[in-house]
């Protein structure tokens, strides 16, 4: 395979990547709020069924994540090119948010800590959960805020 | 950017809402490309010019800011 025929079909397999609609149908926001709603009673609850919750709280958690990014990539009822504008502002927002919110966060948990229990006080990055859990809760916030201003 | 989407809608007679439907967009995509907080792409542009039977310069001006 020549150099070109190569960047050709490279250019051709990156296309087909853009273009991929990556959205679901808009009845798996009803999925997603559905699985949402089942994981916060599970993560309220199982300190009231179990002793050792441990294992469900993790199901949770991932469950709690799946439903958000359910409710993130379906597509609304009309999804029409505003809307994809919309969309991609929001990630934008969301993504900046996440990365300043992971490193300013641990530094302000360290400072609370010092001022609260010094002998206890650890310098501690973010858990991933936390990370992903607040990336797309600020998106679905930027793209409600934007849509309802648009 | 100007455009006189509301006049020529006024014109043929339709709501925002029908619009939207003759052109496959939400009707609040129609208000905000009216109120110019959006300006549409070019197939948007030539999909209403196609609705109002006129040229797209003719819906859509340029303003001394553009």
């Amino acid at each position: 395979m020549s150099l070109t025929n190569f960047c050709q079909a490279e250019y051709r397999r990156l296309k087909k990547i853009q273009n991929y609609q990556y959205l679901l149908p808009n009845y798996f926001k009803k999925v997603g709020i559905g699985l949402l709603i089942l994981s916060l009673i599970t993560l309220i609850s199982r300190k009231y069924l179990f002793d050792d919750g441990e294992m469900l709280r993790q199901i949770a958690k991932k469950g709690m994540l799946l439903s958000l990014l359910l409710i993130t990539i379906s597509k609304e009822k009309i999804e029409d090119e505003l809307i994809i504008k919309l969309r991609g502002q929001a990630f934008a927002f969301a993504f900046v948010a996440g990365v300043i919110y992971t490193l300013i966060q641990p530094i302000i948990n360290y400072i609370v800590a010092l001022v609260i229990r010094p002998e206890k006080a650890v310098f501690d990055g973010l858990e991933d959960f936390i990370i992903l859990w607040f990336m797309m809760v600020m998106y679905l916030t930027f793209f409600y805020l934007f849509k309802r201003y648009r | 950017m100007k455009n006189r989407i509301k006049i020529e809608r006024a014109i043929l007679d339709i709501t925002q809402e029908d619009l939207s439907h003759k052109i496959g967009v939400s009707r609040q995509t129609i208000n905000s490309i009216e109120k110019n907080r959006y300006v549409p792409s070019t197939v948007l542009a030539l999909k209403l010019s196609e609705v109002f039977n006129k040229p797209v310069n003719e819906i859509f001006e340029l303003e001394a800011n553009d």
